[in-house]
């Protein structure tokens, strides 16, 4: 038997030109997120900020003088001497250690941080910063490794951050997860609903076809072309933002593909029994609002109180974007992420289960 | 039914249909009302009736689409409840209103519909055979409606099936287009399939069908050979001046008092 005349294999072709032949496929599924991550990246990225670290610096003696005039050459760098300030609060250094929220702070102490817009205080009882970002870690780093050589020390350092995430390297993965949850959502739940209210579906019902040769051609026509985008965002990322991969593609791939089975399954379930095609996009919305905004994508779900982002944690999308971004900037492998992947197992299979017991073919019930 | 002649080994008619019966809710409709009739396989048999009469409900119920109120359908002896995929397999069918992807060629229509059937026809000389052939390439959405028409009717004649279910295959099709259409049905029909159409072209049926059944209202009103028909219901009518001998037409505006062709 020829493999063209699988129906398996037609179905799977007809998915992939209704995808292909769209034009305006190659502006949502590439030109959009290379350009939003873009954006993100301009606004947001600590790499691309004008303004150089400030750190303020008070309270030492003048045997400290050398390794401090080699901070104030480094670059990016620019040291603020707040050794007034600092001498007219009696026990900043047990303020210091002991607060860790800025609104306790003594308010002599907090004035030192926002009208002297210093990014991070450096006292010779430690280093305080009311920002712990990934850049203020890489930059603490560089001080006290500063601070060691100038004294001829050879102080360990721990960066905090091996990798250096940068905010691209965050980001891309998410981008390419939202492109897949709307892929599925949206161009599914469409297409499905369109093919029902163009009377599709009856006439297939007139020929011996299977139900579950279309569900399974589609979704994985889906997922293959899915795949092929992700490759080509990645390449994309790649060269734009210097965003690599750090475990293992095939991994990485076989997320997609499995995130792309979930949000295809999620759509389809959602097209179930919808007759008009523009209801689909408005029912998709409920799932596609809640996910965009709460599953990481634009911004961290770390510092939700801990009952959301449990809730969170269990959304498709979070649980994609969380198993990328482990996969791609920390090279875990299967095993640091079997929640997440154990999370989309079940949102498809239930997605699946939806879809059988409630899809209508267009027969008469 | 059962078996009434012992030991005749009669084969099983393509379709047929016992007190088919069906209610619409929402709105309340009686679309078909105590509907019988049977469909020997070899022939081609028409359903006529005025609009809104419950012909296409009648041959939707018997592909298998609608559930009927009441009554019984067979397809050569087969209940789809029990055998509706081996039926499928053997039967094909064009709508009364038919879609298809917009963006998918004709030669991929086809071959999508080709490969739900175990024994599919040769596409190349199916093409050939509609005049399709030079529109092989072309998208659906490009197509003219009677060019889209004949995509149709490929893609119910493609798995090469023994019952064909054509519902107004040829409104909208031009003279020459409706005649070809006619050299197709005569062709399946010598090849020993059966077909079951709706018109409203009553030359159509008088051309086509072997026998047929007028539905008005959901009712059977005449039945039989349009030979006996004709002979039956215009015996001792006045004719219209102009024409020499009956045809169906007269039978049909007699029977139902309308003119369904001046709505055309
Ligand atoms: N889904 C439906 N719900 C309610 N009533 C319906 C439905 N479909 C058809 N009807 C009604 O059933 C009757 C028979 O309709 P049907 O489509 O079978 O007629 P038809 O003989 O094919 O007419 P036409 O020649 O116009 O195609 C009509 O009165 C129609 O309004
Ligand atoms: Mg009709």
């Amino acid at each position: 038997m020829k493999l063209s005349s699988s129906p398996l294999v037609q179905f799977f072709l007809l998915g992939l030109r209704g995808v292909l032949r769209e034009k305006s496929v190659v502006f949502w599924s590439f030109l959009f997120p290379l350009f939003v991550t873009g954006i993100f990246v301009q606004a947001f990225s600590p790499s691309n900020r004008p303004d150089p670290f400030r750190l303020g610096v008070g309270g030492f003696a003048a045997v400290d003088a050398p390794w401090l005039s080699t901070l104030s050459t480094a670059e990016g760098v620019t040291l603020v001497q707040v050794d007034d300030a600092l001498s007219a609060i009696p026990n900043y250094a047990e303020a210091l250690s002991r607060e860790t929220d800025a609104k306790s702070l003594p308010s002599a102490l907090r004035d030192i941080f926002f009208r002297q817009k210093i990014d991070a205080l450096l006292t010779p009882t430690g280093f305080f910063s009311l920002k712990a970002t990934e850049a203020s870690a890489r930059d603490v780093n560089r001080i006290l490794a500063a601070k060691a050589r100038a004294r001829g020390e050879t102080l360990e350092i721990r960066p905090v951050n091996v990798k250096g995430v940068s905010f691209a390297d965050w980001f891309a993965p998410g981008m390419i997860g939202l492109t897949i949850l709307t892929g599925g959502l949206f161009g599914t739940s469409f297409r499905l609903t369109s093919d029902r209210e163009k009377g599709l579906f009856r006439r297939y019902m007139l020929t011996p076809f299977r139900r579950s040769d279309y569900v399974l051609g589609f979704v994985a026509s889906r997922a293959v072309f899915v795949v092929a985008q992700s490759v080509l965002l990645l390449g994309l990322f790649r060269v734009v933002f210097g965003f690599q991969v750090h475990g293992s593609v095939v991994l990485f791939l076989g997320l997609v593909c499995l995130g792309s089975l979930a949000s295809n399954l999620l759509g389809a379930a959602i097209a179930s029994r919808i007759q008009k095609s523009e209801v689909a996009g408005g029912v998709a919305n409920i799932f596609f609002f809640p996910m965009m905004f709460l599953s990481g994508v634009y911004f961290r779900t770390e510092n939700f109180p801990p009952w959301l982002k449990s809730i969170t944690d269990c959304f498709s999308l979070s649980a994609l974007n969380t198993a990328l971004r482990a996969v791609a900037n920390e090279g875990l492998g299967v095993a640091d992420v079997s929640f997440e992947i154990g999370v989309l197992v079940v949102w498809a299979v239930a997605c699946l289960a939806l879809t059988v017991a409630l899809f209508d073919w267009g027969q008469e019930r | 039914m059962k078996k009434l002649e012992k030991g005749l080994e009669r084969p099983a008619p393509a379709v047929e249909v016992t007190h088919l019966r069906k209610v619409y809710r929402k709105p309340e409709v009686v679309a078909v009302d105590d509907v019988s009739f049977c469909v020997d396989v070899g022939s081609c048999f028409g359903l006529l009736g005025p609009n809104g009469a419950g012909k296409s409900t009648t041959l939707e119920i018997i592909q298998g689409l609608k559930r009927p109120t009441s009554g019984e359908v067979r397809i050569f002896g087969l209940e789809f409840a029990r055998e509706g995929r081996h039926i499928r397999s053997r039967m094909g069918g064009v709508l009364q209103e038919n879609q298809l992807y917009a963006k998918t060629k004709v030669r991929e229509a086809l071959e999508l519909f080709a490969s739900f059937y175990p024994a599919p026809r040769d596409i190349p000389s199916l093409l050939e055979e509609l005049d399709l052939a030079p529109l092989a390439e072309r998208f659906v959405k490009d197509l003219s409606g009677g060019q889209r028409q004949r995509v149709f009717l490929a893609t119910a004649l493609v798995g090469d099936p023994d019952l064909v279910f054509l519902d107004e295959p040829t409104t909208g099709l031009d003279p020459s287009t409706r005649q070809d259409f006619w050299r197709i049905v005569s062709n399946l029909k010598s090849r020993g399939k059966s077909i079951v159409l709706t018109t409203h072209y009553m030359e159509e049926a008088e051309a086509l069908c072997d026998s047929l059944v007028i539905v008005d209202a959901g009712r059977v009103i005449e039945g039989g050979t349009p030979e006996a028909i004709i002979e039956r219901v215009m015996k001792g009518r006045e004719l219209p001046a102009a024409v020499r001998t009956a045809t169906l037409n007269d039978v049909f505006l007699t029977l139902t008092g309308r003119g369904l062709e001046a709505f055309r």
